[in-house]
């Protein structure tokens, strides 16, 4: 037996370092080629099912926003004017402005929180530390409807636990859900209190991945408590900021769920965001084509921020190179 | 190596099998599949020819169990048709309907009311069932039926749902309270101004004459009809009228000096008030038989005292999946023995008073199921001709009764929301 052919050491398939096939062996090509079918087929699986459930509807849906479908009517083309109207429409830019809304304030403010609790939870002298980081985290394995459902029970204005104890106190709580002045900021902060476990477990890795002996250097230098944050912690962060930014906004610009349990959109449309404006337009209005036409809007805009925000985070990392 | 080839072609076939099995559709065994796949061909697998209707239905607490007894004799009655009555949350089939019509698995019947049927109507998603109405000799339910529930689902001369369940929104009153205040019999009123001083003589420090739900569009709906104004009538908004003002103002009275109730209350609020007995009279629909006995009161009820009246109206519509005239037999054949005198007559036991009106009193066992039957013929749609944007109509009308019930300028108020809602109907 030829002693080469005994043993070959693994090569890469494709890459840096992977061997030119045209300078291997028949068997060597043949055994590239079932690895490669190996691994399609192994993704084969996960492929079918994104393919059927995700890239298909995706497609579908895309194809439908240039037509006046209802979902149970035959479409016809109409071009673009499913996206002029969403641009021009006053209920959508009414959801489109309450959205913008939701997600300048729920963002920031769950990343605000988030990182406060972690920086708190980070310290190794906390007394039952882990305890309460699973506490915190609990809200978000729970779905956000159940969590609506409980809040809009606690605040309910005639038979809520939240109102009966500032009654207590004195002070008569408002109709919050049925006020359009409190009830966005009601609804995020259902969405904040349910998501900031999830944003504290994310910052508190990243805060571990930052080498301690920053800290002891820093504190070395004089730098007070105030000081290492803004010198060490947050610029250590900042992969991990990213990443939570752009998942947060996504988030906001999602919101949908406790919106609809809570308030269905109103009172007089206050709390109605892009997502359920959807909703309406495709199962209420019967304007799917509309509706879907909606739905991409809002992919744009998430994918706008999401490539302003690497944009953005590129550029300071190279600054700081 | 050569083990993971099979394993991993295995492992394709199989999610491709799974795949195409939850992409075939329906074809008569599945429960959430319409009939159409199967057997509306007229072959089944051992039925023999019989065409299987698939009815959607929201009725989950008693009143389900007296529909599913309904379907049952139904299809024990007759050999050419079957329904398979399935219940899911209100909510739920709002979804699934638009979903599963537009893929051609829905069901063929579906429970709705009048505010979403139109729209159904429109895409074509529910069918006309004028034959039904047009062959009262083999429909023999037709002419007993109250003529007012047709008319809610009839339009452009064609209609559309059979009647289901129907109710005209009644008072129903404490009996405690009402002796309390040492009314009597002879008390029941007969008009508006006479409700309302009953309404004066139950309240006192503790309780309130009526839980008027002020941020409620079927209780506005239906005093602004009462007296002699309008709401929404095909679409088209008469909230500002010189004989809504005069209600309305009439209204403030009681709320603001009489303090006959108190404001601020959504339907919900109504009867919690009503059911922890501080309340003495309520407008609502037959569930409030079964909600005042849940909270320990003891109820009885009068017609609202007026011949406008809104009703909870709920028929069977027949879907776009009955595409062959078996299909369309059976759903008048099932309507029709829905609406026949001896089931009628079950039904009652749904609380739902029965949709035709030749039940006579002996055959009614609840006295107040009796006395609901007599106002069917007043009740009504309270937002006929409306298709969409109903929340924000409710929205902008409660915000336009709060503020009344609290003293604000009515003449004012009845204006401005009257400009809003048009724009809604638009």
């Amino acid at each position: 037996m030829n002693a080469k052919l005994a043993y070959r050491a693994p090569r890469m398939i494709g890459g840096k370092g992977a061997q030119d096939p045209r300078t291997l062996s028949a068997g060597s090509r043949r055994m590239r080629r079932r690895r490669n079918l190996l691994g399609y087929l192994f993704s084969g699986p996960a492929l079918v099912i994104l393919g059927i459930f995700v890239f298909y509807p995706t497609f579908y849906a895309l194809a439908i926003s240039f037509t006046d479908s209802s979902g149970l009517n035959a479409p016809s083309f109409i071009g673009a004017e499913n996206y002029v109207r969403a641009f021009t429409e006053e209920d959508s830019l009414k959801a489109l402005a309450n959205t913008v809304v939701y997600a300048v304030s729920y963002a920031p403010l769950v990343i605000i929180v988030a990182l406060a609790v972690a920086l708190l939870l980070n310290r190794s002298d906390l007394w039952l530390r882990s305890l309460m980081r699973t506490v915190i985290f609990v809200p978000f394995i729970i779905s956000m409807a159940v969590a609506a459902l409980a809040w809009s029970f606690i605040i309910d204005a005639r038979t809520g636990l939240l109102p009966y104890w500032f009654s207590r106190l004195g002070i008569d709580l408002p109709d919050i859900l049925a006020s359009t002045t409190w009830a966005m900021p009601a609804v995020i902060f259902v969405a904040v209190w349910k998501n900031f476990g999830y944003f504290m477990v994310i910052f508190l890795a990243g805060l571990q991945n930052i080498p301690r002996d920053l800290y002891e250097a820093a504190a070395l230098d004089g730098a007070n408590a105030w000081r290492r944050l803004l010198a060490v912690t947050l610029p250590g962060l900042r992969p991990t900021m990213t990443y939570v930014v752009i998942l947060a906004a996504n988030g906001a610009f999602q919101a949908f769920d406790q919106i609809y349990v809570m308030t269905g959109g109103g009172p007089l449309r206050s709390t109605e965001t892009i997502v359920y404006r959807v909703y309406i337009e495709g199962f209420a209005n019967f304007r799917q084509g509309y509706a879907s036409a909606l739905s991409f809007i809002l992919m744009g805009i998430t994918m706008i921020i999401g490539i302003v925000q690497l944009i953005v985070s590129r550029r300071q990392e190279r600054d700081l190179a | 190596m050569e083990r993971k080839l099979p394993v991993a072609f295995g492992g394709l076939a199989l999610v491709a099998a799974l795949a195409l099995a939850a992409c075939g559709g329906g074809t008569g065994g599945s429960g959430s599949s319409g009939s159409s796949g199967g057997d509306a061909t007229g072959s089944d697998g051992g039925g023999g020819g019989k065409t299987t209707l698939l009815a959607w239905h929201g009725y989950t607490e008693a009143d389900g169990k007296v529909l599913d007894k309904i379907v049952a004799a139904f299809n024990e009655s007759q050999d050419a048709c079957e329904v398979k009555a399935e219940a899911i949350a209100w909510a739920s089939i709002t979804e699934k309907l638009i979903t599963s019509l537009g893929a051609g698995n829905g069901p063929n019947l579906v429970v709705q009311g009048p505010d979403t049927g139109l729209g159904y109507v429109n895409q074509g998603a529910f069918l006309d069932v004028q034959d039904y109405y047009d062959d009262p000799e083999t429909y023999t339910s037709v002419p007993a039926l109250f003529p007012n529930l047709a008319e809610a689902v009839t339009w452009d001369g064609k209609t559309y749902g059979i009647p289901m369940g129907t109710a005209a929104y009644a008072m129903y009153y404490n009996k405690d309270l009402w002796a309390a205040a040492g009314l009597t019999d002879a008390d029941v009123p007969t008009t508006i101004d006479e409700m309302l001083d009953v309404a004066k003589k139950m309240t006192n420090g503790e309780n309130y004459g009526i839980a008027a739900p002020d941020k409620d569009p079927i209780f506005l709906a239906t005093i602004l009809h009462s007296g002699g104004g309008d709401f929404i009538t095909d679409g088209e908004a008469f909230i500002d009228s010189p004989e809504n003002v005069a209600t309305l103002e009439k209204w403030q009275k009681a709320f603001v000096e009489d303090k006959v109730s108190p404001t601020g209350m959504d339907q919900t609020a109504a009867m919690e008030l009503f059911g922890s007995g501080r309340a003495g009279m309520i407008l609502n629909g037959p569930w409030q038989i079964t909600s005042a006995e849940s909270f320990g009161i003891d109820a009885d009820v009068f017609g609202w005292p007026a011949t406008w009246v809104a009703g909870v109206l709920n028929y069977w519509w027949s879907t776009s999946m009955n595409d062959t005239d078996e299909e369309k037999a059976c759903v008048y054949a099932f309507g029709d023995f829905w609406n026949s005198r001896d089931m009628q007559v079950v039904w009652q036991d749904s609380f739902y008073p029965p949709n035709r009106s030749d039940i006579t009193p002996e055959e009614f066992t609840d006295s107040r199921i009796a006395t609901l039957a007599e106002f069917s013929q007043y009740a009504h749609y309270y937002l006929s001709g409306v298709q969409q944007n109903f929340n924000d109509i409710s929205s902008t009308t409660n915000a336009m009764m709060e503020q009344i019930s609290q003293g604000g300028n009515v003449a004012d108020l009845v204006a401005s929301t009257q400009s809003k809602v048009e724009g809604y109907l638009k």
